[in-house]
């Protein structure tokens, strides 16, 4: 076997177009499939037409992510460099509990005629990829299924957090995952080398708790002097690529609170940062990922107190670990992710229902 | 659209009368090839007319099929190769193209929409040219299968061979018998790539490429081309030429859509409107041309094509002698798992090969009773299954 530096760090085969809202949905840890708006048929591969009713109007939803393993081989042969140097590979064809045949990846130990989970992730280029494990079963990023995570484990990680009990707290949860080091950035200095040696890189950018003064959120030029020292910095490493960034964001960056102009504004630009760099990074194998949270000092505005260190800390080595790039990291946020996702602009106007907030722009802050 | 397949009273198409299938015609097959398919395609044409004796002029139709000619067509081809024709096809159905050419190019015949067709299975093999096969094949392949490890058609075929000795109760011995005889027969086929008899422990031992499916279960990509022209019985007689007659033809796609596992193919639902046409049965039949890109395909043949029940295909491999001296001589001329797999022309081996023995030209393997040849054929493997089935019986003009 060649050595992994010497492989594609993405697979070969893109799919097309067809496949981006299941990619959405497999993104967050969701599994869909496409439905007829019509009929209701599930069908999958996507098409341009439901094949029971012919209409044209199809939308994906949420399925169930159960089965039975019709048949399964071990690869020992691939047309693809990405999956030949990984080989034996193991797929299958599941029968779906929603009705149609679904191709996937397959755990190692389990035969044709189980039933089976069905787990929804990405591929290293971020590209659908169903993972069949046992019925309720774990193991669906184990062995070489783990090319699909990102676990800290063994990896060497890069942490910037100016939040001190986040810090800790990550600190700790990831040397509890097993993290090989663990550099912390400092937000001024950039640290180019421990930039470029990290596997894993992961940037706090949620607000510092400015309850009093709800002034300048100034988490946008930290992070953006982070990734323009960190992309050069992983473009000239050699040896294994690096696997993951993931950007802490509060709900902000989703939805603007109206008592916190400025710090959504900043947080905002952080997200849509991170996004727009997504898919060139993922060309090379590096997932970008967002943990959103509930931010400190708005309860009124989000209904829900905010995301604890801990839990926080534990949600972001999770979301790494599933190899996802979306996920909540308190019960608050994940409600208003949903709200967000079912309907942007009713989420917008929902959000900051019950605050009060000042009439007039905030003062600006005197820099810290 | 998802449906039962629906089996109707038997239909009963008009007959092939007046129709003249002859000209067998193989461009010997190569490994490798630098020559784009364009190239194959005119050795084909050439070796149409040498053997015919034919005038250029005189053949004024083109049927063919190929998976490597892209960015051109059958209809550039017209001009890079100076044709001038009254009549074309491209058939884009795999290994199912060759039996659908002769129907189509039987029909235009018949009909006075032309007189003498060529029906031209032809491929080129390069480095790339599988994997670019592989990538431009069909929006599921694309979406759906190649991003899953990119296995091709080997992962498809292991998953259906896989689930077909599960349910069947099918060993890897009852497909070295195909394999192992389909060898022996190759042996006596000059154009056959691989020659070297196979033995049971040689086969049991290969190495493995998506299981169940090892190296000798697997066809060799190569390029190369087969060739037949299909043209007016009269004409053929003036001419002199040997020619066949078409007994009966068949075609089907996406038959049984609504199967979860694909272990059976559209002769099952055509069979009967086959034998009805040949006025034979399976017990009629001299030797079977099957499309043989893997053997449990042609082990689903035998059953849907009425040669034994559906899952007793294990039983009638073990029962029956597959070689030329055999009881049912099967892949005569080695078939692609021997000859090798020149794309398209995958599907128009078997036929010229069957032609070739009820025309009595298929010189040291001529087999002492070829009367009425079953040809069958099988393409298109779209994301699990394979979406086109072909079969026409075949004899000779004294049969």
């Amino acid at each position: 076997m060649k050595p992994l530096s010497a492989v594609p760090s993405v697979p070969a085969f893109a799919p097309g177009a067809d496949t981006l809202g299941l990619a959405a949905a497999c993104a967050r840890g969701e599994f869909q499939l496409q439905h007829c708006e019509a009929c209701s048929h599930a069908q999958y591969p996507p098409r341009a037409a439901c094949q029971r009713c012919l209409a044209t109007s199809l939308r994906w939803r949420p399925a169930r992510a159960a089965g039975r393993l019709l048949s399964a081989s071990w690869l020992h042969h691939s047309q693809d460099p990405h999956y030949r140097a990984r080989l034996p590979w193991r797929i299958g064809l599941v029968a779906l509990d929603d009705g149609p045949v679904m191709l996937a990846h397959v755990q190692a130990d389990i035969e044709a005629g189980a039933a089976v989970r069905l787990h929804p992730g990405l591929d290293r280029a971020g590209h659908p990829a169903l993972v069949a494990t046992q019925a309720g079963g774990a193991g669906a990023r184990e062995g070489k299924l783990a090319l699909f995570g990102n676990a800290v484990g063994g990896r060497r990680i890069a942490l910037f957090s100016a939040d001190a009990a986040r810090r800790e707290a990550l600190l700790a949860a990831l040397t509890q995952a097993g993290a090989a080091a663990v550099a912390c950035l400092a937000p001024a200095a950039v640290d180019t080398r421990a930039m470029a040696e990290a596997d894993i890189v992961i940037h706090d950018a949620l607000p510092t708790d400015d309850t009093e003064d709800r002034g300048d959120g100034d988490a946008y030029p930290t992070l953006r002097a982070h990734l323009q020292a960190l992309l050069p910095a992983w473009r000239q490493r050699g040896g294994e690529p690096p696997l993951a960034w993931l950007g802490l964001f509060s709900l902000d960056a989703l939805l603007a609170a109206p008592g916190w102009p400025l710090r959504a504004a900043d947080q905002a630009a952080c997200r849509a940062l991170c996004q727009a760099l997504r898919p060139r990074l993922a060309a090379q194998g590096i997932r970008v990922a967002e943990l959103i949270a509930t931010p400190a000092g708005a309860e009124a505005c989000w209904e829900s107190p905010a995301a604890r260190p801990a839990a926080l800390a534990g949600a972001a080595i999770a979301l790494l670990a599933a190899g996802l790039e979306s996920a909540a990291a308190d019960a608050g946020a994940q409600r208003w992710l949903q709200r967000w996702l079912a309907d942007p602009a009713l989420a917008q106007r929902q959000c900051g229902q019950q605050e009060d907030f000042p009439p007039d722009w905030p003062e600006p802050r005197a820099a810290r | 659209m998802a449906h039962a397949t629906a089996t109707p009273a038997i239909a009963r198409p008009a007959p092939y009368d007046g129709v003249a299938v002859a000209v067998p015609v193989t461009v010997p097959y190569v490994r490798l090839s630098d020559d784009g398919a364009a190239a194959f395609v005119a050795r084909a044409l050439a070796g149409l007319l040498a053997d015919s004796g034919l005038p250029r002029q005189a053949v004024d139709g083109l049927a063919l099929s190929s998976f490597t000619l892209a960015p051109d067509s059958v209809v550039t081809l017209t001009q890079q190769l100076g044709l001038d024709m009254r009549w074309l096809e491209q058939l884009p159905m795999g290994g199912a193209s060759a039996v659908i050419a002769l129907r189509r190019a039987a029909r235009a015949v018949q009909a006075g929409d032309a007189s003498v067709i060529a029906c031209i299975g032809a491929d080129t093999n390069g480095p790339a040219s599988f994997r670019d096969t592989l990538a431009g094949f069909s929006r599921f392949a694309r979406d759906a299968v190649l991003p899953y490890a990119a296995g091709g058609p080997n992962a498809s075929f292991a998953l259906i061979t896989a689930a077909y000795m599960r349910e069947y109760g099918a060993t890897r011995e009852d497909f070295a018998r195909l394999c192992i005889a389909q060898r022996a027969n190759a042996a006596l086929n000059p154009n056959a790539l691989l020659r070297a008899p196979l033995t049971l422990e040689a086969y049991l031992a290969a190495r493995p490429i998506a299981d169940p499916l090892c190296l000798y279960d697997c066809v060799m990509p190569c390029a190369g081309a087969d060739a037949f022209l299909v043209m007016d019985a009269a004409r053929a007689r003036a001419a002199g030429l040997p020619h066949a007659r078409i007994l009966g033809a068949v075609e089907r796609f996406h038959a049984y859509g609504d199967d979860p596992l694909p272990l059976r193919g559209g002769w099952a639902a055509e069979r009967d409107t086959l034998y009805a046409m040949a006025g034979l049965g399976p017990a009629d039949i001299d030797a079977v041309q099957s499309y043989d890109d893997y053997p449990v395909i042609t082990l689903m043949q035998f059953e849907d094509l009425g040669f034994c029940a559906k899952g007793e295909g294990p039983d009638f491999l073990r029962r029956h002698d597959f070689s030329l001296g055999g009881d049912l001589p099967t892949n005569t001329g080695g078939g692609q798992l021997s000859a090798g797999q020149a794309g398209a022309a995958g599907g128009y081996l078997g036929l010229v090969e069957g032609l070739r023995q009820v025309l009595g030209q298929a010189g040291q393997r001529q087999l002492a009773r070829a009367r009425h040849m079953l040809v069958s054929g099988f393409g298109l493997m779209n994301y699990d299954r394979g979406l086109c089935t072909s079969a026409a019986i075949l004899a000779g003009a004294q049969a």
